[in-house]
């Protein structure tokens, strides 16, 4: 399944053939940089509005942008249909790129054979300022990402409901992103150090869109590899990946370069099935896995349940009742780093012992159970977003006209009061999402274990386990959403 | 070969959505079994930050409700999902606006009889903190027929994926 093979099967859509002026818009080196600017400026805005704006978050055009329009957008619409295609017109780590580069939309094209005087550090055929040192090998994976992302999660009462709190992570993104290019080669913040980017990772692997090589001969016989190495028509893959070899989203930022650099036009855009990929190569891949259901799950009591105390305990910077927050917070962690993983890992020891099968090794089994939260996982995400969106998303109508809360009416919407949309629909979309999510994830785990323990009465074995506790986390999610 | 796989899948569809079908209809059968006399409740609905008290409100399909609010902190709202009812709650006052089908009016009491069976959050609608649009309870209306059908096809895609595996995917390579 994730085999380096190219992506043109039956079964997908090569969007850059089928339209040739799609193709020649993704090769201009003005894109994704023409999205990517007004993002930046619209950025700069809303953590502007953070800074100096209302404090009421429901009325601060960066706490309701990015947690309510920009989260269910992510989560919602560009993970399932476009991948990491956000990471491509990302802000946060355009400066960063610009101090390695110093090209706004130029290339440094250096050619090695013909010496490699010149300021700054020559990668393949183009130079970079900064250090440009090589991320260490023991931190290329996700545990970075997993505890960042669940720091982060523990304060997220507090990132959600106050401007200032939101505004300083955005800024200390933009410092970490632009201090890391700065250090270190291309996008290593974003590769290793981002916490958005750790979740995207993990569930771009069930999205419609993948960027991969038409033809795996064509790369073969390739003697540029201006994918990696870049050319005069763009930088190496800044996402440290060998793009004709790429053979999962994970690690794919759509930035486009290799699209941009194959001098045969080899690179392409794919439209394939959901939930495609499925297999999980490392424990940090399974433990991003874990980690996310248990956030979506926790989240879901928090902010969805109507247990009041909870959200007290949850709301430090209000209540500051610290020993609430303590408990909160140890409950969160051992949720997420012990019960969680604890079940999962269980059920796959148990199947394992089950399919009586001792040669399969016992993390090969833990990654394949874990291979169902992938599609799962996200579905779980987005039937925890739905509700917020359709319960507060006039507030974006209100506070796209008044982002400083300081009484502008810049579309003439500011006035428009509270107005939930259809919001007695959400269980039903919230059952459908886990249902769909219950059956993806039942498939890929399924397909996982066969391929791991060959017979079918042995996968049925060492599957059976997790497959159970698949139901039953679909089922405690279901109590909670319309139960 | 290409012909083959695609017969199973479809087959094993055809397996999975009678399975998710029947145990649907099970669980919608099983939620509607047995007859309910409406009863009347009276409930004192208590909103302070962030809380609904209680937080939880479980009646019958028919009942009828006899809500009376009271605020402890600031103004909170109590804004029923699918009811077209937004009540604004003043504190230290019995009396409640409470806004319906476009008319307001002040009360002490709102009547309202429970005629959809489903879970229906109630919310804070007045601004009234930090936490606000996560101030929720939540008024469980039985039979549900909504979380018993699909907790039943939970159980039927597990028991039916389950089942089509055992009886439809072909024995591989031996282990």
């Amino acid at each position: 399944m994730n085999a380096p093979a190219p992506c043109a099967t039956t079964r997908t859509v090569d969007l850059l053939a089928r339209w040739p002026r799609f193709a020649w818009l993704l090769r201009r080196r003005w894109f994704p940089l023409v999205v990517a600017v007004p993002l930046l400026v619209l950025t700069a805005t809303f953590v502007s509005a953070g800074l100096v704006g209302t404090p009421v978050g429901n009325r601060n055009g960066l706490v309701v942008f990015v947690w309510i329009l920009w989260w269910f957008l992510l989560i919602a619409v560009l993970v399932p249909f476009a991948a990491r295609s956000w990471c491509g017109v990302c802000p946060v780590p355009l400066l960063g790129d610009w101090l390695q580069r110093r090209r706004v939309l130029g290339v440094t094209f250096a050619d090695p054979r013909q010496g490699k005087e010149g300021p700054g550090t020559q990668i393949g055929r183009n130079r970079y300022r900064g250090a440009s040192r090589r991320w260490p090998r023991r931190l290329s994976n996700l545990w970075l990402q997993n505890l960042g992302f669940l720091l982060l999660a523990t304060f997220s009462v507090v990132l959600l409901t106050s401007p200032l709190a939101s505004a300083l992570a955005v800024g200390g993104m933009v410092a970490a992103a632009t201090g890391v290019a700065l250090l270190y080669r291309q996008r290593t913040f974003c590769r290793f150090l981002c916490p958005v980017g750790g979740f995207l990772s993990l569930y771009s692997m069930s999205s419609t869109l993948a960027l991969r090589a038409r033809s795996s001969s064509v790369c073969g016989d390739c003697k540029e590899k201006s994918c990696l190495a870049g050319s005069e028509q763009g930088w190496g893959c800044p996402w440290l990946e060998y793009p004709s070899r790429m053979a999962r989203n994970n690690a794919c930022g759509l930035c486009l370069e290799c699209v941009k650099t194959c001098p045969h036009g080899n690179m392409s855009l794919f439209v394939r099935p959901p939930f495609a990929e499925r297999r999980l190569e490392g424990l940090d891949e399974a433990f991003k896995a874990f980690l996310m259901l248990a956030l979506a799950i926790a989240y879901s009591v928090v902010y969805l349940g109507p247990w009041g105390g909870l959200k007290a305990a949850a709301n430090v910077a209000e209540a500051v009742d610290w020993r609430a927050f303590g408990l909160y917070a140890g409950g969160l962690w051992a949720l997420a780093l012990g019960v969680v993983p604890g079940l999962y890992l269980a059920a796959a020891w148990l199947g394992r012992r089950l399919a009586r099968t001792p040669q399969v090794p016992a993390r090969a089994a833990a990654l394949a159970g874990a291979s169902t939260l992938v599609p799962f996982g996200l579905l779980v995400w987005i039937a925890f977003s739905v509700p917020l969106v359709l319960a507060n998303g006039s507030y974006v109508l209100a506070a796209g006209s008044d982002p400083f809360g300081w009484g502008w009416n810049l579309f003439g919407t500011a006035a428009i009061p509270w107005t939930p949309v259809v919001p007695h629909w959400t269980p039903w979309f919230q059952a459908g999402l886990l249902l769909v999510g219950q059956g993806a994830g039942l498939r890929a785990g399924w397909l996982e274990n066969r391929e791991l323990y060959g017979g079918r009465r042995r996968a049925l074995l060492g599957f059976a386990p997790t497959a159970v506790l698949l139901a039953a986390t679909a089922l405690l999610l279901l109590a909670l959403y319309t139960g | 070969m290409q012909a083959q796989a695609g017969e199973s899948r479809r087959r094993g569809a055809i397996w999975g959505m009678g399975a998710l079908g029947i145990l649907a209809i099970i669980g919608i059968g099983a939620a509607g079994a047995g007859t309910h006399a409406p009863r009347e409740h009276e409930i004192r609905v208590t909103a302070g930050r962030y809380f609904f008290e209680p937080a939880v409100i479980r009646v019958q399909r028919g009942d009828t409700l006899m809500l009376r609010f009271a605020a402890t902190d600031v103004v909170h709202g109590f804004y029923l999902e699918g009811h077209d009812l937004d009540v604004t709650i003043p504190p230290l006052s019995r009396q409640v606006e409470a806004k319906r089908a476009g008319a307001t009016e002040l009360v002490e009491e709102v009547v309202l009889v429970a005629e959809r069976s489903g879970k229906f959050r109630y919310r804070c609608s007045k601004p009234c903190g930090a936490m606000h649009p996560f101030m929720v309870g939540e008024l469980v209306v039985g039979p549900n027929h909504l979380f018993r059908a699909s907790a039943a096809s939970a159980i039927g895609l597990l028991l039916g994926g389950l089942a089509w595996v055992r009886l439809r995917s072909p024995e591989e390579r031996p282990g």
